[in-house]
């Protein structure tokens, strides 16, 4: 069967999904170090809904701050530009693609729902190996299949083939995408991510989580997500699309190095964190 | 502490009832050890079952509860193409673990 070619079909899709001009900006803003938080609050104010969501967010139990926010620029101070960029992101996201949405054959909810398990199981294996910047691991788990999501979207005659493919064989899905489309969602998450101006490490997670050591200097990054995602589909968390375990690459399960007992306790961890991260996407919806 | 069926009554276990017949006469007093003895004795009277501590883990067989079955099969169907690497297989043995112990009191992840 002859394979579609992922570039030529992308280009040819004029309705190709793009972030809000709002959102775009507030991305390209929060990755300059020299931007002010009076410059970062302008851009958000422009859009009043997302002003409220992110003061709704900030004052949520999943933050915890003792005192209420009442302001954005208070928000952006206490937050930080790489969290307000990421509740930008994903209310972005989440709002373009509900999990109400879809046509039936791809399971929305339960697509959300692992990626919420996958960003939070990121977040504790990055803070097991005393990573810093766990928000931007929370944000690389959850957005990691953006791919599924334009697939679903955009191409919901092929990724229906897909999904015939993968009930009928009982193979993962990135292994029915490379049969009848020859390429997967990694590749075409790594493009719209690329298009979207998202940060560099982020659009690396996307295009090699199957594959983190391709993932150059955002390897390790790579290989928390790659784990995290093996992990939730392990113990069935959530709906990646598939009914079936991934091989888990072998640097990046050495990188994790947990014992049986650890490895129990992250588990139990998990299903803890990702209850009260339900809490956090119920309010960005 | 509750009822565990006649059938699986075993030596040892701790009565923590009366045993009544249907007259209400004491068969078998509260805090009596199970023998063979007295369990044949009792199936003779045709009594189902003896209230005995911790029933519930001697009611099934394989101490397993229905829950923690469905859970285990549905793991081993998830990881049934990757078994032969060691790396997976170590993973299953742990949720396996995980899933046993918890007891299946919470199968919505």
């Amino acid at each position: 069967m002859a394979h579609i070619n992922l570039e030529n079909k992308l280009a040819k899709i004029i309705d190709l999904p793009t972030l809000s001009v709002v959102a775009n900006n507030i991305i390209l803003i929060t990755q300059n170090p020299k931007s002010s938080a009076l410059e970062v609050g302008m851009a958000i104010s422009q859009d009043q809904a997302l002003v409220s969501k992110i003061l709704r967010i900030a004052n949520s139990t999943f933050y915890g701050f003792p005192k209420e926010i009442t302001t954005i620029t208070h928000a952006i101070v206490i937050l930080g530009f790489a969290n307000i960029r990421n509740l930008v992101l994903t209310a972005s996201i989440v709002d373009m693609f509900p999990s109400s949405g879809g046509d039936g054959h791809f399971d929305r909810e339960g697509f959300w729902n692992h990626s919420l398990a996958c960003g939070v199981t990121s977040k504790l294996i990055a803070k097991r190996l005393g990573i810093n910047n766990l928000e931007e691991v929370f944000i690389s788990g959850l957005l990691h299949d953006l791919g599924k999501l334009i697939l679903d979207t955009y191409f919901s005659e092929d990724f229906t083939r897909v999904f015939c493919m993968v009930e009928e064989k009982e193979i993962l899905i990135r292994e029915a995408e490379q049969e009848l489309l020859g390429f997967d969602h990694a590749a075409v998450g790594g493009i719209v991510a690329d298009k979207w101006n998202l940060p560099p490490a982020l659009i690396k997670v996307i295009r090699f989580h199957h594959n983190p050591p391709l993932a150059n200097e955002s390897m390790r990054m790579a290989a928390i997500v790659h784990l995290a995602d093996a992990l939730c589909r392990a113990i069935g968390m959530g709906n990646g699309g598939d009914s079936k375990v991934p091989c888990i690459n072998e640097d990046s399960w050495k990188l994790l190095g947990l014992s049986r007992q650890r490895m129990k306790r992250l588990f139990s961890e998990m299903e803890k964190e990702i209850a009260n991260a339900k809490a956090l996407l119920a309010l960005v919806e | 502490m509750g009822m565990v069926d006649i059938d699986n009554a075993r030596e040892g276990m701790i009565s923590v009832e009366d045993v009544l017949n249907k007259q209400g006469n004491v068969l078998l007093k509260k805090g009596t050890i199970l023998t063979k003895a007295l369990i044949g004795k009792l199936k003779s009277l045709r009594i189902s079952g003896v209230c005995v501590k911790n029933a519930e883990e001697n009611n099934n067989t394989d101490n397993t509860s229905p829950e923690v079955s469905t859970q285990l099969e549905e793991l081993e169907h998830r990881f049934s193409d990757v078994m032969g690497n060691a790396i997976m297989e170590e993973l299953m043995a742990a949720i396996k673990e995980y899933i046993e112990e918890k007891g299946g009191s919470n199968g919505t992840y």
